[in-house]
């Protein structure tokens, strides 16, 4: 699979966000590369303390201090030409906040946490479209119900006078992607949306998300932990360990060659619907708990559990992300070309 | 597969050790300044379910289905409102679910719980050490020495190291906390263990650990399962029998391998249509079938199935008349038409 | 979280125990209740007026009685610890300026004026009047004075009938910080009983407590506590009026706390680690002591440290209006009451030094307290 030459809608480079704390510095995001492509999904995957969440934070510069963007950039290219750098904007300036909201929507795990309890659903879409939009407030509310109705919520227009918990999770997550999407952004960072519904639920809002990107070209960055809804809705993933990218590909090259050990080791620790008599009786777990970011291993920071580590190399220096097949990138001593090419070079030349 | 004396198909298998006969747990709702009841949240609403000695029982279903209800009202955190619990200890049957406390108490070494949530189910002041031991210092290890070589014991069998007993949970990460809990509900030596939610905190890979961990377990103290989950992936691979909620009642129950491969009920297809499964290729080449509509309000049940307003397959009949559990083909499942539909279920992945 | 050494070797300070959870509750709050440096130093504030008003006796140079009509609305004497002598050599000699007595001439009045040439001498530990150390031990022994008792020594200045203000604000310290702890502990006791029984019960009970604390805050405090103190007849002695007043000051203070514990009490006693012991077989006894009482207590240590100055600021508005204690009962707000004339306020500003002293306690009480319930869950 190939990928066009077409300027990504976000392009990360380097990107660090460390945390200076009394204990010492948490280095969340250290250093990481990825595109967003217009009309695509990449899904950030990982688990807890991987860094996903802040990574995406990064984006729009809602790190909570003391947390801070140190380094890298992220190129953000708007439709009709201009590109900008995210990662220069003073996070609290204008530029950043005409990009919030307008260019880059987010939405989060608990939509409760995001919506004003005490204001109409109704109230909080059309505030926000006026806020971006210099239109009249009936064409505002007009495009409010046209939004809610997109997202499949039943009769939009008495739904506008409902308070957010009147409604149900599956319901206010809706509203918020109608809120997200109400100012036509050219990409949309979805925070682990899913997680806290159910699963016929969350079937229906994956279901809502890949229509709606299919109407509107946007590009989405979609964090999850679940490689069941990545498999579901990704074209491309990318897949974080301790603050870095050690994998990342289109989303066949992820599921069905992967190449980073974490990677191989994370899908074959889910329990596979369907698959139970086929493959035994034990899930193959990954050994040992993820480190603590104040007590990060040197070297690749998988190799304290890494099955395949290799003494004196792993745990010295920390791996490149490289390109390891086109448009398939590891960051990972053993499946780097240069090393094998210099271990075995019969095997190589295969 | 687990090795308990019997196999994962033979339903007869294994005498029940504890039964539930139409349990129902209903909150009453008050409201003005006297607390009068104006209605009744029926979170369980009738269930019944044997629990054989040996296997591992899974109850799913989408929240607010009243999963975790039963079980609390199963390990007598909650009294019910109606209905029994009957234990059988020692050639006896007991009745569970009105004893007073301390007539409770005797039993609660044999029916032991582990929670969801790891951080808040140990208590932030007390030593490792301490939680563990508790149950057995209630139940009569007073002995400072014994109690201390038994923690060890436990902590090794949970994969812990027992040099950590002294330390106060905080030190310790997620699945380590879970692994502390799980010691806390085994220290006694218990028959039946109720593990609600107990990896849906948990990182996948730390998951993966902790349900191995549970099936080694179940081995060695030869334990019996009742596994509250909303996973089904964890469920299919943890269990010999599985029962489906829906609205406060037991909709489906049938072996792990009939429910998955053969769901009779409706809401047991859509929920496996629903699971995202980790194979792109699989997951984009059908069109399945998905759920319209909310989860059933618990305190205004609808009339007749309570899954008729979400059901595809719903006809008059449905939306009248309650439907019964009935067996089909060695399933219990509670549907006007479960003979005549042709439900899928999940298939082995293609790759 | 914290890491988890691979070797478990003894560790040598708190913050080390605590990085590998080897740090009880106690040690926790204490690391960090030291962070929070304002609380720290306003506690060590705090001990230190406490132990003045223990020591009252010890440490005022003169009873709170003693006055000496010679000498009215003196100004603080400071003191010197050197003096020259004719030669023009320094001596070490603390002392304090003595007074000479003029007349003057059109009023007649006698008038003392600052005279450098005389020189009081000043020691520690010197005997002077005699006294009984709470009550109970006879002493004369005082920790700064005059050598010669007779002589005139204000480090604060006196008052209209000259007084020490020094040492009548000592023994008013006593007076006023002691309100605040007794009525402090009246208020938790009616507190933790009322709350805990609100909380663990639960239901009606709960609702008819619940209505009760609605009603005493809706009573405007002060015109209350105008009322009842006016109630109490003026024969009675000074002790038993200082008792009626904490008792009227504590009758409010209670319903804040009893809220405080109500609200732990209904949110603990559902804690799932609750439910766990219950489970475990723990009975309803061991749950409460062992389980939410070591939680507690923190908690209701931070509430009542806010909840002192309240009644500080009671006691001593209600002695300023005249309603509170009386003289010769001595209490900051019996000082500053006396002082509340233009006159004092335009002659003699040493006269407010009570008021000082009240601000600097309050907000001590304050910053301590906040730091207490922040550390109070280490925890979180």
């Amino acid at each position: 699979m190939s990928t066009t030459s077409e300027t990504p809608v976000l392009s990360v480079r380097g990107l660090k966000t460390h945390f200076h704390l009394r204990e010492g510095l948490i280095k969340a995001v250290d250093g990481v590369d990825l595109d967003v492509r217009r009309g695509k999904t990449l899904c950030v995957v990982g688990e807890s303390g991987s860094g996903k969440s802040m990574m995406a934070r990064s984006v729009l510069q809602i790190v909570t201090p003391p947390g801070r963007v140190v380094d890298g950039s992220m190129m953000f290219s708007r439709d009709g030409g201009g590109s900008v750098d995210i990662a220069a904007l003073d996070p609290t300036g204008k530029e950043i906040r005409a990009i919030r909201g307008r260019d880059i929507a987010m939405i989060f795990q608990e939509p409760m946490n995001s919506l004003s309890p005490v204001h109409t659903v109704g109230d909080q879409l059309v505030e926000k479209i006026l806020l971006h939009h210099k239109i009249g407030t009936k064409a505002a509310i007009e495009r409010t119900v046209e939004a809610l109705d997109r997202v499949g919520i039943p009769d939009p227009r008495r739904r506008l006078a409902a308070y957010p918990f009147e409604l149900s999770g599956g319901m206010r997550q809706r509203v918020m992607i109608a809120m997200a999407l109400a100012c036509r952004p050219a990409m949309l960072i979805a925070d682990e949306p899913t997680t806290a519904l159910d699963v016929t639920t969350q079937a229906n809002i994956l279901e809502l998300m890949r229509t709606l990107q299919d109407e509107t070209g946007m590009a989405v960055m979609f964090i999850t932990h679940d490689l069941g809804v990545v498999a579901e809705i990704a074209d491309e993933v990318a897949v974080m360990y301790l603050g870095q990218v050690v994998e990342r590909g289109s989303v066949e090259d992820i599921f069905y060659e992967p190449q980073h050990p974490y990677t191989l080791a994370l899908l074959a620790s889910i329990p596979k619907l369907g698959a139970r008599h086929s493959t035994g009786k034990r899930l193959t777990a990954i050994e040992g708990m993820v480190p603590h970011p104040l007590n990060r291993p040197t070297g690749c920071p998988f190799n304290t559990r890494c099955p395949e580590a290799v003494a004196g190399l792993c745990d010295r220096a920390d791996p490149a992300l490289k390109e390891l097949r086109p448009n398939h990138f590891g960051a990972c001593h053993l499946r780097d070309p240069q090393h094998i090419k210099s271990r075995n070079p019969v095997e190589a030349g295969v | 597969m687990i090795h308990t004396g019997h196999t994962r198909n033979e339903l007869s298998a294994g005498e029940p050790l504890i039964r539930a006969e139409n349990v129902k747990v209903h909150f009453p709702v008050t409201s003005g300044f006297l607390r009068r009841t104006v209605r009744h949240i029926k979170a369980v609403d009738g269930v019944t379910l044997a629990i054989r000695a040996g296997e591992t029982l899974s109850l799913v279903g989408e929240s607010g289905c009243g999963k975790t209800t039963f079980g609390q009202a199963l390990v007598r955190v909650l009294e019910p409102t109606d209905g029994r619990i009957l234990y059988r200890k020692d050639g006896e049957t007991v009745d569970l679910s009105h004893l007073t406390p301390i007539e409770m108490r005797p039993y609660r070494a044999d029916i032991r719980m582990i929670f969801q949530d790891p951080f808040a189910s140990l208590n932030p002041r007390r030593r490792v050490i301490d939680i563990i031991a508790e149950p057995l210092r209630n139940f009569g290890v007073t002995d400072q020495a014994e109690v201390e070589s038994r923690v060890a014991d436990l902590m090794r069998r949970v994969g812990l190291r027992p040099e950590y007993m002294a330390r106060y949970p905080y030190a310790f990460s997620g699945g380590e906390r879970q692994r502390i809990g799980i010691a806390r509900a085994l220290s006694v030596r218990p028959k039946i263990v109720v593990a609600d939610e107990c990896v849906s905190a948990l990182d996948v890979s730390i998951q993966a650990q902790t349900l191995n961990l549970l099936q080694d377990l179940q081995e060695e103290f030869d334990l019996t399962y009742l596994f509250i989950s909303h996973d089904l992936g964890v469920v299919e691979y943890i269990s010999d029998r599985v029962a489906v909620m829906y609205a406060g009642r037991v909709v489906e129950l049938a072996t792990t391998d009939q429910l998955f491969s053969r769901p009779r009920h409706p809401y047991t297809a859509a929920l496996l249509a629903s699971v995202p499964r980790p194979d792109p290729r699989l997951a984009r080449s059908q069109k399945r079938m998905r759920l319209k509509g909310e989860v059933a309000d618990p305190a205004n049940r609808p009339v007749g199935c309570a899954f008729h307003p979400r059901c595809p397959f719903a006809t008059d009949l449905c939306r009248t008349e309650d439907p019964a559990a009935k067996d089909v083909n060695g399933t219990q499942v509670a549907c006007h038409h479960a003979e005549n539909l042709d439900l899928k279920g999940v298939t082995e992945n293609a790759a | 979280m914290a890491v988890i050494a691979d070797a478990p070797a003894p560790p040598q300070t708190v913050a080390a125990a605590a990085a590998i959870g080897l740090a009880s509750q106690r040690q926790l709050i204490w690391l960090k209740f030291k962070e929070h440096k304002l609380a720290y130093w306003s506690g060590i504030v705090i001990l230190l007026i406490y132990l003045v008003a223990v020591f009252a006796e010890f440490l005022a140079p003169r009873t709170p009685d003693y006055y000496d009509s010679a000498y009215t609305m003196l100004a603080p004497q400071g003191i010197k610890l050197f003096f020259v002598d004719e030669a023009g050599s320094y001596h070490f000699e603390p002392h304090v300026t003595g007074f000479s007595s003029k007349r003057d001439p059109k009023t007649l009045r006698k008038v003392f004026a600052a005279d450098p040439n005389v020189r009081i001498p000043v020691g520690l530990f010197v005997r002077g009047e005699p006294y009984k150390l709470w009550g109970l031990f006879p002493s004369n022994i005082h920790l700064i004075g005059p050598k010669d008792p007779t002589q005139p020594f204000y480090l604060l200045g006196s008052d209209r009938l000259g007084r020490d203000v020094l040492s009548r604000l000592i023994y008013g310290t006593r007076v006023s910080t002691s309100v605040g702890l007794i009525g402090v502990a009246i208020s938790l006791i009616l507190g933790v009983l009322l709350g805990g029984i609100s909380g663990y019960v639960g239901g009606v009970v709960d609702n008819a407590i619940q209505r009760v604390i609605e009603f005493i805050m809706s009573v405007p405090t002060i015109p209350l506590w105008m009322g009842l103190a006016a109630a109490i007849p003026v024969t009675w002695s000074p002790i038993l009026v200082y008792f009626i007043i904490t008792m009227i000051i504590s009758l409010i203070g209670w319903t804040s706390l009893a809220r405080e514990v109500r609200g732990r009490f209904m949110s603990w006693r559902n804690e799932v680690f609750v439910v766990a012991a219950r489970l475990d077989g723990t009975s309803e006894m061991k749950i409460i002591t062992r389980h939410l009482v070591p939680g507690f207590v923190s908690h209701i240590i931070a509430a009542t440290t806010l909840a002192i100055p309240a009644m500080i600021i009671a006691e001593t508005s209600l002695s300023f209006l005249g309603i509170g204690l009386r003289p010769p009962v001595v209490s900051w707000g019996v000082l500053l009451q006396e002082a509340q004339n233009i006159r004092s306020l335009a002659e003699a500003p040493w006269l407010l030094a009570p008021g000082v002293l009240v601000i600097v306690t309050v907000l001590s009480l304050n910053f301590l307290g906040d730091g207490l319930r922040d550390a109070a869950d280490p925890y979180s």
